[in-house]
């Protein structure tokens, strides 16, 4: 064993050899070819260390050497650090403590060679800092605290350069941060309080000031693309300069000094703020607006406001536009409803709504495309907005919906519903009438469904397409089968089975008509040979299944006697083919082709059933003689009002077949009829058109589905909870009701029903609840 | 060894010449710390560790410089070290008392805490169910308590006979 070490001797070595060295080292400015320690001279200062160290008691020294050690950075910094320091100004002053703190890491690093083994078990044993940790520490209480505010206050002087476009040294600010962050010792708390809450404060009030200018100077959207750009330089800055957890706060803070101070303001500025913006369509500034807003809480719902507000001018423009068209004059009309909606369509910028000129037609009439397709085009707008620059976001979406519910479902006193515009549009579509390809047809129904979606009243949508589906599937005016299909397909996927089973049941019979239709002519070929051959024309019949099909008006006619064998043989047909069907027949439905012989000409009369029936009845009138009104509706058995108008058909239209005396537009009671002699036409078919004696829908059978429906609801939620308040009653009914948004006092009414009838009775005990009967 | 591996010199207290290779080495934090920044291959020098020492811890950094480091158990489960650490490591202490101090306090000054753990247990292993008598006898230590101090003692540490 070596002689014992005594500590004085020890240490003199040890400062001697090594912490006199590196000070002349560090003060010499690192100049020195000796830099650093050899392997020679570094284990001789940490070999006395270790001796002195593991010396037993009495002369174990290191207690002393560790208080020493820490004392050695206290006496070098109090003596070189700080003066220098202290005599820097400005700039100069983060430059010093760069290179001080650079020193210092070269210090630390070596002080903690020479004394490394105080650290394996005197710091350990005594839960001390360890040498490194005393290092920092002493840097931090001997320099730091002393100099910290004039550091801060040159650093934010540097980062206000920096902002105003300055040339910053960003590297000498970053190593000052990392002096914030180090002396923190893994505790960001010396840089959070002393540097980073400074910062906050002149950032804020350096964008208060800058907003204020670019307030006065600029225009919202101007305004708008400097935040984004500063918001950017600021991320920028942290990234450069700061540590990383400062972008949030930094961030916030100059968020809210920019644009949350100054949301409202922007938005509403006169001529360019959110309401100019859509107006102009200027997408580029509002997703910029998007992208600022949506970084604010709630920072987005004043725009969405806006956005809805937008859609709701442009379309209840749409919607009252037609309120101001005067139908009797179409041409101007239309003229006006196009420059109307053209003033909308400069302003809502190049591919807003466009409206087609609707060619003369007048507006008010319930199948208006002009109107329909302005507001697909303003759907189309919207949608595009939402998400191109709107980022898609539901409240965007949500704000498309409430806009086109609101003026969708607003009706014009006086006019055929939104609702009804909607789907006259599809048929028009699907009886082939805009001239589209299959692909566009497509295109246009799907975008129909998005408006559809809007409309409340889908129970009255439903009823209106089911009656013009009739009439396109009986009237062969169907434009395609596939189109029809994928239109129904469409709404099913809306509203689910239910909605779709009728219109899919009424395709569905055609097409077993159609199979049918091939069954009867084999049968009239072998089985029924014989009754068929002696029929006087030929003869189809298409079979409805009740239910699906609306209901048509019960027509009562005496049908002419070769209209009835014909009858008689299908009947004679259907009844061997099945059992236990009823066959009605509905005589205001179908077609016949009638043979005419006027003068020498022969002609072929294309008509309707009950035009059929009236002429066969001429057939019998010997010449010379005429026939009443009250002639034809004894002859027929039919009622005068429908007489009326099969006479109307044929006497008054554009092609007179019968001559009406005394002649007029009108048929009077008193009017008596015969064929025309002198009626000619170049073509050889002529089709003799008749008003439809069908409603183009129902209004009360929707009514009397809707009572059933809340019907239902209500017995259906009261079976289940049994007893219910008024208010609950009511919100599970509109919440089963999918189809239609039922009227507070209708649903009022059919409880009061429900209770006559014994389904509900009042609780006695409390008379706002109702209780289910068993 | 393969022939590229690098290699540094250890200088022992009598200025002795063993090469180790740098792998190896790093298992001493005396050794890595001397060679982390050493740019002119410095020789090491160990002013506390004599040749003999040196060697034989030279040959625990290279037997152990791939091998994963056995975690010594304790309490020693066994007196018998071949039960608690690998054979290898058994058989490496299985020295002479003198030996195994030395290579105690080079592990210390080198600082190469599985190599001191290692020595330590042997040393705990050794005195592992041996009453104080017998203990003094095997390191040769003087009794230096009076008997009123060695009455004390173990009465204030008589939880640690109980079992």
């Amino acid at each position: 064993m070596a002689a014992i070490v005594d500590l004085e001797d020890g240490w003199s070595q040890m400062k001697r050899q090594g912490i006199d060295r590196l000070v002349a080292i560090l003060e010499g400015g690192l100049r020195d070819s000796g830099t650093r320690f050899t392997n020679v001279e570094f284990a001789r200062i940490y070999t006395v260390c270790y001796n002195m160290c593991t010396q037993r008691a009495p002369y174990n020294w290191s207690e002393q050497l560790y208080l020493r050690h820490n004392s050695t950075f206290n006496e070098y910094l109090t003596e070189y650090a700080l003066p220098a320091l202290t005599s820097a100004h400005g700039v100069h002053i983060l430059e010093e403590l760069s290179t001080r703190w650079g020193r210092h890491i070269i210090m630390n690093k070596w002080m903690h060679r020479f004394f490394m083994y105080l650290d394996r078990y005197h710091v350990q044993h005594h839960a001390l800092p360890s040498l490194r940790e005393a290092g920092v520490a002493a840097f931090r209480n001997c320099v730091f605290v002393h100099v910290q505010p004039s550091v801060t206050s040159a650093m934010l002087e540097a980062i206000d350069r920096d902002r105003d476009g300055d040339t910053v040294d960003s590297g000498l600010l970053k190593r000052c941060t990392e002096v914030y962050v180090s002396v923190g010792q893994g505790s960001l708390s010396v840089y959070g309080d002393t540097l980073e809450s400074p910062l906050l404060e002149t950032s804020r009030a350096y964008y208060k000031r800058k907003s204020q200018d670019w307030l006065a100077a600029l225009s919202a959207p101007d305004y708008l693309a400097k935040a984004e750009q500063a918001l950017v330089s600021e991320a920028q800055r942290v990234e450069r300069f700061l540590h990383e957890t400062t972008e949030s706060v930094l961030l916030a803070a100059v968020e809210q000094e920019l644009l949350a101070a100054h949301a409202t303001a922007l938005l509403e500025r006169e001529g360019s703020g959110l309401a100019e913006m859509l107006r102009n369509d200027r997408g580029v500034d509002l997703a910029r607006l998007f992208r600022l807003f949506s970084r604010m809480e709630s920072g987005l719902a004043p725009v969405a406001r806006g956005f809805r507000a937008h859609l709701e001018s442009l379309g209840g423009a749409l919607v009252s536009a037609r309120q101001t068209d005067v139908p009797k004059y179409p041409g101007a009309s239309a003229a006006a409803a196009a420059s109307a909606a053209a003033a909308e369509a400069a302003s809502a910028g190049a591919a807003a709504a466009r409206p087609k000129p609707s060619g003369g037609k007048s507006s008010s009439s319930s199948s208006d495309p002009a109107f329909v397709s302005a507001l697909l085009e303003l759907h189309d707008r919207a949608k595009h907005m939402v998400s191109s620059y709107f980022g898609g976001s539901p409240l965007f979406q949500k704000a498309l919906r409430d806009a086109f519910e609101s003026f969708v479902n607003r009706e014009v006193p006086g006019k055929p519903s939104n609702t009804e515009m909607v789907a006259s549009f599809c048929d028009r579509l699907l009886r082939g009438s805009e001239r589209l390809s299959d692909t566009e047809v497509e295109e246009v129904l799907e975008r129909l469904v998005g408006l559809f979606a809007f409309i409340v009243d889908k129970d009255r949508f439903a009823e209106i397409y089911r009656n013009q589906l009739a009439k396109r599937l009986l009237n062969g005016r169907s434009a395609s089968a596939d189109a029809e299909r994928s239109m129904i397909a469409k709404l099913k996927l809306r509203c689910g089975a239910q909605y779709t089973s009728k219109l899919e049941g009424m395709l569905s019979d055609l097409n077993i008509g159609h199979d049918q239709t091939k069954d009867y002519k084999q049968w009239c070929a072998t089985s029924g040979k014989a009754q068929a051959d002696a029929l006087p024309c030929e003869f189809g019949v298409q079979v409805l299944t009740t239910g699906w099909w609306p209901t048509f008006r019960d027509v009562k006619l005496a049908v002419p006697a070769p209209l009835r064998a014909c009858q008689d043989v299908f009947v004679s047909y259907y009844k061997a083919r099945t059992t236990n069907r009823r066959l009605a027949w509905c005589f205001s439905l179908g077609t016949a082709t009638v043979g005419a012989k006027f003068g020498a000409k022969k002609y072929d009369l294309n008509v309707a059933t009950l035009q059929a029936a009236c002429l066969l009845l001429f057939n019998d009138v010997p010449e010379g003689t005429t026939l009443s009104v009250k002639d034809v509706c004894d002859s027929l058995n039919a009622v005068e009002e429908v007489s009326k108008r099969v006479l109307h058909s044929l006497a008054c239209g554009k092609h007179k077949v019968l001559a009406k005396s005394p002649p007029g537009r009108a048929i009077s009671v008193s009017d008596t009829f015969a064929a025309n002699a002198s009626f000619s036409s170049a073509l050889h078919r002529v089709r003799l058109p008749m008003a439809s004696l069908e409603e183009s829908h129902n209004p009360k059978k929707v009514q009397d589905d809707r009572r059933n429906a809340i019907d239902a609801a209500i017995v259906r939620t009261m079976k289940s909870a049994k007893r219910l308040s008024h208010s609950d009653l009511f919100a599970s009914v509109v919440r089963i009701l999918a189809t239609f948004r039922p009227d507070p006092k209708l649903v009022k009414r059919r409880i009061e029903y429900c209770i006559e009838n014994d389904y509900l009775e009042r609780d006695e005990a409390d008379p706002k609840c109702y209780l289910y009967v068993a | 060894m393969a022939a590229a591996e690098e290699m540094i010199v250890l200088v022992s207290q009598e200025s002795e010449r063993i090469e180790v290779s740098k792998k190896a080495g790093a298992l001493s934090a005396l050794i890595q710390t001397m060679t982390e920044d050493n740019e002119d291959d410095e020789e090491v020098p160990l002013l506390d560790v004599k040749a003999p020492t040196l060697r034989k811890i030279v040959e625990y950094m290279e037997h152990y410089k791939d091998a994963k480091l056995p975690e010594i158990e304790k309490p020693l489960r066994s007196s018998k070290m071949e039960q608690v650490v690998p054979e290898w490591d058994a058989k490496f202490v299985d020295a002479p008392q003198e030996t195994l101090f030395e290579l105690i306090l080079g592990a210390n000054y080198m600082d190469i805490k599985p190599l001191l753990d290692l020595t330590c247990a042997k040393v705990a292993s050794m005195i592992k169910g041996k009453t104080p008598e017998e203990i003094r006898k095997l390191f040769n230590i003087e009794n230096d308590f009076t008997p009123e101090e060695e009455a004390q003692v173990r009465d204030e540490n008589k939880w640690a006979e109980e079992t």
